[in-house]
C-alpha cells in the first residue's frame, strides 16, 4: 500500500502525537511473502520496520526513517498447544488475549500480561520484552520465551531454541539477543513459549494509605511475605483524585495512595493466606482494606487502576508515560522529583505503577499543539532519567526504548558500552536497515552505498557527543560507563545481593545475615555460583524460580580483552538495550569471566520441607503429571525425580517446599492424598538446608513431558545416577566414571533428539561443539567487537 | 472536568464538505489501539486503515488539512460496518459512531461516496410511510405464499393489509390491559416486510398487561439514512419527536435494536450531553419529555414477562446479541429472564457480542465482507445441538443476515431464525 491515505493509519504507535509517515505498508499473507519482502527491501535499499498492533509506548513500530512498515496482522495462527510439555507455538501476529483464550481450555496460561493484552501481538511483546502487573511474581517475557524463529535481512530463516527452550542447533544462545531487540535484528515469525498451569483461585486486595511512608511499609512487607503476592500496584493521590473527580469514581479517599495486591494458587492454599495478607495491609496503617475472591467484586477493586489510563486520554490532548525501574528505596525521592518538575512546568502528572518491581509509570499530560509543552515534557524526562540512573535504576522495564527514549541511552551506556551494544545489530543488521533510529540514536540507515555503523559511531553527531553532554550535566563520574560497575551490596528491600561469582552458598548466607531472605536455587556447598552456572545453569528449585540466568540480574564481567564491564542491572526487570547479559552468562566462559554477580533473593519462610515419595517409575511418572497439571507454582520449590544406579525401575519423587509451619500442614495433606492416589510411599523430612545432589557432570535440556523417560533410560543404560527436574525439563547426570567417555556416549546418543526439540546439553567437563560456518562468522564478529572495548 | 475536556484543541472541518464535525471529537482518540481487535473489518483485512484508530487518523488528517481528500479515505469509511464495538472497547470513550455518521454524510454530500440507485430509492421511499407499505405489499404476499424473494428474506406470514397500528387497537380493545401505557415504533422494513414480528410484539405486550399504542404519525427512525450517509435525518427526527412526545406514555418501545438505537438518539437529543459526558462510560437512558426510550425486551424484563411452557429437551435456542443493542444502546445483553420465559433451553451463541456483518444496509452494500464476517460466527450451527435448531436475536436486519447463511452455504443444515419476541408469543401463528 502506498497511497497517502493508506500510509496515514500507520504513522504512529501508542504515542499518537509523534508521527512518522512510511513510504509503503506491506501486510504479508504468509512467512514466504514476508521473506520476499525482506529480500526485496534489501535489493531496493529501503528501511524496514516490523509492526504488530502498534500499541508501543516507546516509538517502536514506526517508520522513523521512512521506508516500509511490515504489518504482521496476517500471521496469527496459534500452531500448537502442548499442555503436557508446557509449551505452545505461536506466530508473531497472534494477539496476547487470543493466545490466552486458546490456552484456557487446556488449563494453562502464558503469564506476561501487559495491559494492552486485548490487542498487542506476541511479536511486539517479545520485541519489547513486555511485562505487566503480574510479572512481579511471574516474571517478564524473556523468562517465558523458549524459542524464536527469525527471518534475517538476507531472507534466511533461523530457529533459535524451540519447545525445550535450549540453544537448539547452535553453540550460542542467540534467542537471548532476540528477546528485547525491538525489531532491529530480524523479522520474527514464530515463537515457542513456556506456559504454566492456570491459577485456580485469585484473591484481590485493595487498601488506601494516608501517606507514602505507610504505603511503602505495606509494599516492603508484601514483597518479603510468604504469601508471594503476584502483583503489587500503587496509585498516587494525584491519580486517585483524577479518578475520584471523574464519573468513574469508586469512592476512594481523594488524598490517599491506593495499593492493589493479588495472591493466586490452589484454593486451599490461597484461602489459608488471605488473613495474613489483610493483616499486613492493616498493620502498615490502612483503615480501609477490602478484599474478595469473587470475580465481579475483584473487577470493582481493579476498576480505579484500569480506568486511569483512559481517563488521562480524556482529560488531556496528549500524555507521555515513562517506564523507569528504580531501587525501591528511592521511590519517595523520585516521586517528589516528578511532582516538583511537573509543577514547575505547569503540567499535570499522575503516577500509577508496578510498585513491587519498582517500575515507575509517571504520566505527564500535555498538549503537543501548544508551543513549548513538548519541550517541557522532554526536559522533565531527561531530568528524571538522569536521577533514575544515578540511584541505580534503568530507563525502561517493559515498554522498551524505541526512538522515544533513545536519547537517554548515553546515560546508561558510555561510548565503549554503546560500541559493545552496537555489535549486536552489527552482526545481524549492520546497515541498520531494520528499524533504524531505534534503541540507539546512531542507528541510522545510510543505505548500502554508504558506510555502516562504524562511521556512524565516529561521526560528529554520534553518541560520544551526546554522552558528553549528559555527563557534563550530571554529577562527576556518576553515569559514565567506567564507574557503573557493581560494588558488593545487599539491598534487603529489593532483595538483591551483589557477591563475587566465586561465592559459595555459605558466603551468600553470610552476606544475607539476619534478613529473612534466601537465594532460592539449591547449591552444592562446595561449589561456587559460577561453577553452578557452568555445570548446568539449573538447580532443583528452578522448577519454581527458573534457571540461574533468571536469578542473576547483573554482573561485572571481564571481557577477553581484560576489560571489566557491567552487564545487566541491579533492578529486577529491564528492557534497556540488547540482553548481552543473559547471552554472555549462557555462553559459559567463551565470552569472558564473571567477577561479581547481582543475585535475586526471595523470602525465606521457614525450614525447607522435603517430601519423598517412592514407587515404581510408572507410578511416579503419573504422580508428576498430576502435579504439573495442578497449580503447583506457589507450593513447591522443586519437583524432582531421582533414579539410582541399577534401580531404574524404582524412582523417588522429591518435592521441596519453603512455607511457614501453618501452610506446611496444608501441603502435607495434599501430598498424602497424592501418595495414596498413586500408590506411593510418603516420607517427610524437615531440614534447615535443602538436600544437595552434588554438581552434575552433564545436563540435558528437553521438554517437561519427555524428561522422566529420558532420565530413566540414561540411568538404566549408562548405569549412572540421574535427577530429573520435572518442570524445567532438565536431566542432571551424575557419573562415577571420572573420564568423560560415558558422558561423550550419552551426548552422542541424545544430541540429535535434544536438538530436534530445541534443547541442548551442558557439561563442566566438556566444551560445546563446533559452530556452523554461519555461526562462526557471527561469533567472530562479536569477538572482534569485544576486543575493541 | 468539562472545562478540561472542552479545553482540548479543535479546528472545524471544511464546511464545503457538508456538516461540521466538532474537531474535539477527532482529537479525543489517544491512539492506544484497543479498538483494533474488536473491529470486524480489521480482523478481516489486517489493515490498520480499516480499523477505528486508522479511520479516525485519516479523518483527522483530512480535517487538519494534512491529507488531501483521497479515494482511499472514502473506501475505508465505506468499509466500516458501523457495529460500534469499538465504542465499547475504547478507554477514552471516543464517540466513534457520531463521528462516523457525520463523516459518512460529508462524503455523500461531497460526492466522494455515491449510494447505489436502490439505496437512494429506498431512502426516498422511507420518507413516505404509506407509499413504502404499499410498495412492499407484493413482497408480503410472496412471503405469505412461501416464496422468498431474496436470500436475506426469512420465512413468515405477515398480514397483507391490516397495519400493526390497527391490530394493536383491536387487540387492546379485546383484552383490555390495565398496566403501563407504552408506544411502539413499528419500523419501515419491519412493518413493510416482517409485520408478523410487530403483531407478535403487540400480543406479548398486551399479555403482559401493557396498554400498547402505535402512534399513526410516526415515521422512519432515520437509521437507514444514517447508514447510507443520506441527508435529511433531522426532519425524520422531528416527525418522531412530535409523534412520540408529550408525556403521554410510560415508555417508548422499539422491537428492533437498530431502529431503537436510532430512535433513542433522536428522541434523546434533549438530554444528551455534550463532550463533557464522554467520561461517563455508560450512556444515560435517553428520554423524550421525561419518557424513556427502551428496547421492548429490556422493558419486558423489568415487568417480569409471562412465561411459555417448557418446549422440551430437544429444541435449542442460540441467542445472538445485536451490536446496536449492546454497543449502541449499551445494554448488557438480551435479559436472561426474558430468554428463560421463552420456555426454550437457550445459550448465547459463540461470539454473541461480535458483529454478524449485517450493519443496517452493510450486507447489501458490501455483501462479500458481510458474508466473511458472518462465516466466523455462524459456522458453529453446523455442529450445534438442537432439534429444532433456532437462532434468536432482536434485530430484523441481523435476522436477515443470519438467514442468508443458509443460502450462502455457511450453514449446511436447516435452522430457524426468530425474533426473541416471537418466542414469547402467546398465540404464534
Amino acid at each position: 500500500m502506498t497511497a497517502p491515505a493508506q500510509l496515514a493509519g500507520y504513522d504512529a504507535d501508542g504515542i499518537g502525537y509523534k508521527t512518522f509517515r512510511p513510504d509503503a505498508v506491506v501486510i504479508p499473507g504468509s512467512v514466504e511473502e514476508l521473506i520476499r519482502v525482506l529480500q526485496r527491501a534489501r535489493e531496493l535499499n529501503v528501511p524496514l520496520c516490523m509492526r504488530g498492533a502498534g500499541t508501543s509506548l516507546a516509538g517502536g513500530p514506526v517508520a522513523a526513517q521512512g521506508g516500509v512498515i511490515v504489518h504482521t496482522s496476517a500471521l496469527r495462527a496459534v500452531r500448537t498447544i502442548d499442555a503436557n510439555g508446557q509449551w505452545c507455538e505461536v506466530e508473531s501476529g497472534v494477539v496476547l488475549n487470543q493466545l490466552d483464550e486458546a490456552l484456557k481450555p487446556h488449563g494453562v496460561f502464558y503469564p506476561p500480561d501487559p495491559s494492552s493484552g486485548p490487542v498487542c501481538t506476541l511479536g511486539g511483546n517479545i520485541a519489547m520484552n513486555a511485562g505487566g502487573a503480574h510479572c512481579f511474581r511471574y516474571g517478564v517475557t524473556s523468562n517465558y520465551v523458549l524459542g524464536v524463529e527469525v527471518v534475517l535481512l538476507d531472507g534466511t530463516v533461523h530457529r533459535f531454541g524451540g519447545p525445550a527452550g535450549g540453544r537448539g542447533t547452535w553453540r550460542e544462545d542467540w534467542k537471548r539477543l532476540m528477546v528485547g531487540s525491538e525489531g532491529t535484528l530480524g523479522a520474527f515469525t514464530r515463537f515457542w513459549l513456556r506456559t504454566l498451569p492456570r491459577p485456580e483461585k485469585v484473591w484481590t486486595f485493595r487498601a488506601t494509605y494516608a501517606d507514602l511512608i505507610t504505603a511503602e511499609r505495606a509494599i516492603h512487607r508484601l514483597v518479603a511475605h510468604s504469601s508471594f503476592p503476584v502483583a503489587i500496584e500503587l496509585m498516587d493521590p494525584r491519580c486517585v483524585a483524577m479518578v475520584e473527580n471523574s464519573p468513574m469514581a469508586v469512592g476512594l479517599p481523594r488524598d490517599s495512595f491506593m495499593l492493589l495486591t493479588e495472591i493466586d494458587g490452589p484454593p486451599e492454599l490461597v484461602d489459608a493466606r488471605v488473613e495474613s495478607v489483610a493483616a499486613i495491609l492493616r498493620e502498615a496503617g490502612s483503615q480501609d482494606v477490602v478484599f474478595s475472591d469473587e470475580e465481579e467484586q475483584r473487577k470493582k477493586l481493579w476498576k480505579a487502576r484500569k480506568v486511569a489510563g483512559g481517563l488521562m486520554g480524556q482529560l488531556s490532548a496528549d500524555f507521555v508515560v515513562q517506564d523507569a525501574v528504580i531501587p525501591k528505596r528511592a521511590l519517595a525521592e523520585l516521586l517528589q522529583l516528578v511532582y516538583d518538575e511537573a509543577d514547575a512546568a505547569g503540567l499535570a502528572a499522575v503516577n500509577v505503577f508496578h510498585a513491587g518491581d519498582g517500575n515507575l509509570h509517571p504520566n505527564f499530560m500535555f498538549d503537543s499543539q501548544k508551543p513549548g509543552d513538548l519541550e517541557k515534557v522532554e526536559h522533565i524526562g531527561k531530568r528524571l532519567m538522569q536521577r533514575v540512573v544515578e540511584v541505580g535504576g534503568t530507563l525502561s522495564g517493559e515498554h522498551g526504548i524505541g526512538n522515544d527514549k533513545s536519547a537517554y541511552m548515553p546515560l546508561v551506556f558510555g561510548p565503549e558500552m554503546t560500541r559493545l551494544q552496537m555489535a549486536v545489530p552489527g552482526i545481524f543488521n549492520p546497515q541498520h536497515q531494520l528499524n533504524p533510529l531505534k534503541v540507539f540514536q546512531q542507528r541510522r540507515f545510510v543505505g548500502s552505498g554508504g558506510s555502516g555503523s562504524e562511521d556512524q559511531l565516529n561521526s560528529p553527531t554520534s553518541a560520544k557527543v551526546t554522552a558528553a553532554r549528559y555527563e557534563n550535566g550530571s554529577k562527576p563520574g556518576s553515569v559514565s560507563s567506567g564507574t557503573r560497575l557493581f560494588e558488593h551490596f545487599l539491598d534487603p528491600i529489593d532483595g538483591v545481593l551483589c557477591v563475587p561469582a566465586s561465592a559459595c552458598a555459605v558466603d551468600v548466607g553470610r552476606a544475607i545475615g539476619e534478613y529473612p531472605l534466601r537465594f532460592p536455587l539449591w547449591m552444592d556447598e562446595r561449589a561456587t555460583l559460577h561453577e553452578h552456572v557452568l555445570a548446568s545453569g539449573f538447580a532443583p528449585a528452578s522448577s519454581r524460580f527458573g534457571p540461574f540466568c533468571d536469578n542473576i540480574v547483573g554482573m561485572n564481567w571481564r571481557l577477553p580483552s581484560g576489560r571489566i564491564v557491567r552487564l545487566g542491572e541491579r533492578v529486577v526487570k529491564t528492557t534497556t538495550g540488547y540482553d548481552l547479559f543473559r547471552f554472555a552468562l549462557a555462553g559459559g566462559t567463551r565470552w569472558g569471566q564473571p567477577i561479581d554477580y547481582v543475585i535475586r533473593l526471595r523470602p525465606d519462610c521457614g525450614p525447607a520441607g522435603v517430601y519423598r515419595l517412592h514407587g515404581s517409575h510408572g507410578a511416579v511418572s503419573d504422580a508428576v503429571r498430576a502435579i504439573l497439571r495442578s497449580c503447583w507454582m506457589h507450593w513447591y520449590d522443586s519437583i524432582d525425580v531421582l533414579t539410582r544406579t541399577g534401580l531404574a525401575s524404582e524412582a523417588e519423587l522429591r518435592i521441596a517446599t519453603n512455607f511457614p509451619a501453618t501452610e506446611s500442614a496444608v501441603a502435607e495433606r495434599r501430598l498424602e492424598r497424592l501418595a495414596v492416589d498413586h500408590g506411593l510411599a510418603l516420607q517427610v523430612d524437615s531440614e534447615s538446608v535443602p538436600p544437595c545432589d552434588g554438581l552434575p557432570d552433564l545436563m540435558l535440556k528437553i521438554t517437561p513431558d519427555r524428561v522422566l523417560e529420558l532420565a530413566r533410560e540414561i540411568a538404566n543404560e549408562f548405569a549412572c545416577r540421574t535427577v530429573a527436574l520435572c518442570y524445567p525439563g532438565v536431566v542432571h547426570i551424575h557419573s562415577d566414571d571420572s573420564d568423560s567417555k560415558q558422558l561423550q556416549s550419552i551426548v552422542t546418543r541424545y544430541e540429535s533428539q535434544l536438538r530436534e526439540y530445541g534443547g541442548d546439553w551442558q557439561s563442566r567437563h566438556r566444551g560445546a561443539g563446533e559452530p556452523s560456518e554461519r555461526e562462526s562468522l557471527w561469533i567472530s564478529q562479536l569477538e572482534q567487537a569485544m576486543r575493541t572495548v | 472536568m468539562n472545562a478540561d475536556v472542552d479545553a482540548k484543541r479543535g479546528k472545524a472541518g471544511d464546511p464545503a464538505n457538508g456538516p461540521l464535525l466538532d474537531d474535539s471529537l477527532l482529537t479525543s482518540c489517544v491512539h492506544c489501539g484497543f479498538c483494533l481487535e474488536v473491529c470486524p473489518t480489521y480482523k478481516l483485512t489486517g489493515d490498520e486503515n480499516n480499523s477505528p484508530r486508522g479511520r479516525l487518523r485519516l479523518w483527522r488528517e483530512e480535517a487538519d488539512g494534512r491529507l488531501p481528500a483521497d479515494p482511499w479515505t472514502a473506501h475505508y469509511t465505506e468499509e466500516c460496518v458501523g457495529c460500534l464495538a469499538c465504542e465499547s472497547a475504547c478507554p477514552a470513550n471516543v464517540p466513534y459512531g457520531r463521528i462516523f455518521e457525520t463523516v459518512r454524510h460529508q462524503h455523500t454530500v461531497a460526492g466522494r461516496t455515491r449510494p447505489g440507485a436502490l439505496i437512494r430509492w429506498m431512502g426516498w421511499l422511507t420518507r413516505r410511510p404509506s407509499l413504502f407499505q404499499g410498495a412492499f405489499w407484493p413482497a408480503r404476499l410472496l412471503r405469505r405464499m412461501g416464496c422468498l424473494p431474496h436470500r436475506t428474506v426469512f420465512p413468515g406470514a405477515p398480514a397483507l393489509s391490516l397495519s400493526t397500528a390497527e391490530y394493536a387497537r383491536q387487540w387492546v380493545a379485546r383484552h383490555r390491559p390495565t398496566g403501563p401505557r407504552v408506544a411502539l415504533l413499528t419500523g419501515c422494513l419491519m412493518e413493510g416486510l416482517f409485520r408478523e414480528i410487530n403483531f407478535a410484539t403487540i400480543r406479548v405486550l398486551v399479555e403482559n398487561n401493557c396498554r400498547v399504542e402505535v402512534p399513526d404519525s410516526q415515521g422512519c427512525c432515520g437509521a437507514f439514512h444514517e447508514h447510507a450517509g443520506l441527508g435529511g435525518v433531522e426532519s425524520l427526527h422531528d416527525r418522531n419527536r412530535a409523534a412520540f412526545g408529550g408525556e403521554r406514555y410510560d415508555a417508548i418501545l422499539a422491537n428492533s435494536s437498530g431502529c431503537g438505537y436510532a430512535l433513542s438518539k433522536s428522541l434523546g437529543k434533549a438530554s444528551e450531553k455534550g463532550p463533557g459526558s464522554l467520561a461517563t462510560g455508560e450512556r444515560e437512558t435517553p428520554h423524550l419529555d421525561g419518557v424513556r426510550v427502551v428496547d421492548v425486551l429490556v422493558f419486558l424484563s423489568e415487568l417480569g414477562p409471562k412465561a411459555r411452557l417448557s418446549r422440551g429437551e430437544k429444541a435449542r435456542v442460540y441467542v445472538d446479541l445485536p451490536c446496536h443493542l449492546v454497543h449502541g444502546q449499551k445494554v448488557s445483553g438480551i435479559p436472561s429472564n426474558v430468554l428463560d420465559a421463552t420456555g426454550y433451553k437457550w445459550e448465547l451463541a459463540p461470539l454473541a457480542k461480535d458483529c454478524c456483518g449485517s450493519g443496517g444496509i452493510y450486507h447489501l452494500e458490501r455483501p462479500e465482507n458481510a458474508q466473511a464476517i458472518l462465516r466466523s460466527k455462524a459456522a458453529f450451527l453446523n455442529d450445534a445441538a438442537g432439534d429444532p435448531l433456532i437462532l434468536a436475536t432482536s434485530n430484523h436486519v441481523c435476522m436477515q443476515q443470519w438467514h442468508s447463511a443458509r443460502a450462502s452455504g455457511i450453514v449446511r443444515r436447516p435452522f430457524e431464525v426468530r425474533h426473541v419476541i416471537q418466542l414469547l408469543d402467546p398465540e404464534p401463528s
